[in-house]
């Protein structure tokens, strides 16, 4: 089942050649998707910015991100990767500067730019590599023909983590996700966040599928590096403030995830159980498409709610659910399909890794079953967190009342902005698609199977897919039974009760005097007990006073999470290299003509070297 | 004979002290290294020699010195040259250069004969010595000066492998284009002296410094 098209190209090293294997259509199915969704909101979304901004520029950008992302996971060449790679790294980023005249804008773009251009260099690296050991050849099926050493496998792999996980964004690579993903307008976070970053998850699976034969410790590496990710995202996530924000930890959540099926499918391969490494592998590329699916459409949620109100605050929103009935019901699907619960897609794919962790568990050598322990006991803490993290978000925007004080409902509701049809619809095409997954598995579940078979290079017995489908229809029917039955109850209850209003009453306010919407729980508060616990890894800070004695004066409370890889890890060594530059450019020599006398030496060096 | 000669004026080059002197042994390398295509093919000469060979003299040896002594009256500079290591010791250190490229040049492979034996080692001398040039005066004219010289010593080489490589020559003609602009740049911007010392780049980094 693959397609190649190959033309003739003028670049050294390059033919165009594009191939359609079931991995890159799996890739290809959520890029189509999401570029179509996002596309048709970003109709509605950038209108407010027309004849102020240059429409045109963005269109151009974003059809070449579009161009870009299919070439990446269809081109069969390096240079062509190579060349689609960084053409889509430019057009990611001229897309997250749209909003150009805000400072913090360009500083998330530039980041941005920094930060895939170290990870490209570990690519040239890897790919000249890989190139080398297969005589020169840049085709992918041609290197992929050819046998690698366990000591070069394994360099290429740490290559290929560390290249392709900056773009996915594993845990101590992933700063410029945070920055990045809230800068940008929301129809673009939610390609960055559904596609861009799957890209990396791309490379990865890419070159797993050309290594044949990895060491063994490559797929404990993935399991840690998912598990670390998966916690330390989520955990992140709790903590912010931010709408965009929250949901850009998220992804590094998913990618979790993902690297937790991808770590379970390798060691199958690895440990020759046919059936392991397909169940790992189709797991973490059914959570590629999902994801895509239900992070893109939150983000395209968040989009709606910053357009009408103008923040992305979570401390100052609330009760949106009475303004935007469509955007709160289509905002609750995408939540409850992160959350990985039964009838969205979240619980397809996170259920068939947890089938793979428990079978490993089963099928793998001692340290396998560790490792397997490992990933289920922090694949389960990452759905309850996530769970919490949800509650929090759509309690606080949604629900209850307007938390910023100076603005009531009836202000937003009388705003202008509203979320235009191409925006609704947009949403609704994606919420469908993960209803669609989640009720009917089958289709899906099938399609990336085929693509794990491919990924781990061995089939298993037909009838071993039905171990998955078997107890995911289970499930589902379960569920819905239970959800008719409280249908039944609540129709009971009309019929036994009549339809009579219900009473409306004040809540019951603690003796307090002034009742006012700064009483409800914020998004930091309700997320408080959670976020200290984990305050040490978190960097979390809390500043303010206490409110003492019976009349207390006025008080004030902030808190906040700082990324410990930030912090700890990026900032001081940025620091250390600024310092540095400054100690060589003060030693410099002024002279333009010592530079030339450098070539010049250089020049002569090489001209000995070369002939001696 | 003549590739000798091409050689012995460059060296005079460096140790010419006026910048008007410097221009016209200039003017009379670019003249004899006009007679080379001639000597090169004397047996059968065709049109394309011929053309060279006027057109570098033309072009070398008369436009550009012309259009050189131009620029120094039209900025007004002073006739000096100013190095930065001496005369002596720059002749010397070409001459050190001039035996180095003659015992690189007898371990090169070519792709083809060559007409002398001489033209190899004679061009690489060249090259090396217009880009000591570059190197140890400061002012814009000798760096224009310097880049010249460097560029007689490529057409000697293109010369040499003038049959099995003509792509060479057109890039020659690419470098007197560029040439002719940093002269150019020289007059409009009146450099009348040296280029500027590179700046710091303190500014930059505090800003850079800023941003992060």
């Amino acid at each position: 089942m693959q397609k190649i098209i190959s033309l003739p190209w003028q670049v050294p090293f390059g033919t165009f050649a594009l191939k359609l294997d079931p991995l890159s259509l799996v890739f290809l199915f959520a890029i189509v998707i999401l570029v179509v969704c996002s596309g048709l909101y970003g109709i509605g979304y950038l209108r407010p910015y027309k004849g102020k901004k240059g429409m045109g520029w963005h269109l151009f950008f974003y059809i070449l991100l579009a161009v870009s992302l299919i070439l990446v996971v269809t081109a069969n060449n390096v240079i062509l990767f190579l060349g689609a790679w960084e053409l889509m790294a430019i057009a990611n980023y001229f897309l997250i500067i749209f909003n150009n005249d805000q400072h913090e804008v360009r500083r998330a773009g530039f980041l941005y730019l920094m930060a895939t251009h170290c990870g490209t260099f570990c690519l040239f690296l890897m790919f000249f590599l890989m190139a080398n050991n297969a005589a020169g050849s840049m085709n992918f099926d041609v290197i992929a023909a050819t046998n690698f050493s366990p000591i070069m496998a394994g360099i290429i792999f740490v290559l290929a983590l560390l290249g392709f996980g900056v773009k996915a964004g594993f845990c101590p690579m992933h700063i410029w996700l945070p920055h990045a993903h809230p800068a940008a307008p929301s129809h673009v976070s939610a390609l960055m966040s559904g596609l861009a970053i799957k890209t990396g998850i791309y490379g990865i699976c890419r070159v797993i599928w050309i290594m044949k034969i990895l060491p063994d410790w490559c797929g404990y590496v993935l399991l840690i590096i998912g598990a670390s990710s998966g916690l330390l995202g989520v955990l992140y996530a709790l903590g912010q403030h931010e709408l965009k924000k929250l949901l850009a930890y998220h992804s590094i959540e998913n990618i979790g995830i993902i690297a937790l099926g991808l770590g379970v499918g390798l060691l199958g391969r690895t440990y020759n159980q046919p059936f392991l490494s397909a169940v790992g592998f189709a797991g973490a590329l059914l959570h590629v498409i999902n994801h895509a699916l239900f992070k893109g459409l939150l983000f395209l949620g968040a989009g709606s709610v910053i357009q009408k109100t103008h923040t992305g605050n979570m401390d100052h929103l609330g009760g949106l659910a009475k303004v935007m009935p469509y955007t709160s019901a289509l905002f609750l699907v995408g939540a409850l399909s992160i959350c990985g619960l039964p009838l969205f897609n979240g619980f397809i794919s996170e259920f068939i890794i947890f089938m793979g962790l428990f079978n490993g568990l089963f099928n793998l050598p001692q340290q396998g079953i560790f490792f397997c322990g490992l990933g289920i006991v922090s694949l389960a803490v990452m759905g309850a967190l996530a769970l919490a993290c949800f509650t929090k978000v759509y309690g606080t925007v949604f629900l209850g009342e307007v938390r910023a004080e100076n603005v009531n409902i009836e202000d937003i509701r009388g705003r202008k902005e509203s979320t235009s049809k191409w925006m609704i619809v947009a949403m609704m095409s994606l919420a469908g698609l993960c209803l669609w997954i989640g009720l009917a598995p089958h289709t899906m579940v099938n399609f990336t199977l085929v693509s794990g078979q491919y990924l781990s290079g061995k089939s298993f017995a037909v009838n071993e897919a039905e171990k998955l489908l078997i107890p995911l229809a289970t499930i589902i029917s379960v569920v819905l039974f239970l959800i008719v039955v409280f249908l039944g109850l609540i129709v009971l209850r009309r019929l036994v009760k009549g339809n009579a209003a219900p009473l409306i009453r004040e809540t019951w306010s603690c003796g307090f005097e002034q009742f006012s919407p700064r009483f409800q729980y914020t998004s930091a508060s309700f997320a408080r007990s959670i976020v200290e616990f984990a305050k040490n890894i978190l960097l979390f800070n809390r500043q303010g006073n206490k409110i003492m004695g019976a009349f207390p004066a006025a008080g004030n409370m902030s808190s906040a999470v700082k990324d410990a890889a930030e912090e700890i890890m990026v900032r001081p060594f940025y620091i250390r290299l600024i310092r540095l530059s400054r100690k060589i450019d003060e030693n410099r020599n002024k002279y333009t003509q010592m530079y030339l006398m450098y070539i010049f030496l250089f020049l002569i060096f090489l001209l000995v070297w070369k002939i001696r | 004979m003549s590739c000798i000669l091409v050689v012995f004026f460059a060296l005079m080059i460096l140790a010419a002290y006026r910048l008007s002197g410097m221009i016209q042994i200039f003017a009379i390398q670019s003249f004899v290294l006009g007679f080379v295509p001639f000597f090169m093919h004397a047996d059968h000469l065709g049109l394309r020699d011929v053309a060279l060979a006027v057109g570098t003299m033309i072009l070398k040896g008369a436009l550009v010195p012309y259009i050189l002594f131009w620029a120094i009256r039209h900025v007004s500079m002073r006739s000096e040259v100013k190095p930065l290591i001496g005369f002596g010791m720059s002749v010397i250190c070409g001459a050190v250069l001039i035996a180095g490229a003659f015992w690189v040049s007898s371990s090169l492979k070519l792709p083809g004969k060559v007409a002398s034996d001489l033209l190899i080692p004679c061009s690489l001398s060249t090259v090396l010595l217009g880009f000591l040039l570059m190197v140890i005066r400061t002012k814009a004219v000798t760096q224009v000066l310097g880049y010249l010289v460097m560029e007689n010593g490529i057409f000697l080489f293109a010369l040499s492998l003038f049959d099995v490589m003509p792509i060479l020559i057109e890039m020659g003609i690419l470098l007197d284009i560029f040439v002719a602009v940093f002269i150019m740049a020289i007059v409009v911007n009146h450099i009348n002296e040296e280029f500027e010392k590179t700046q710091g780049l303190d500014k930059r980094w505090a800003k850079m410094g800023e941003s992060l």
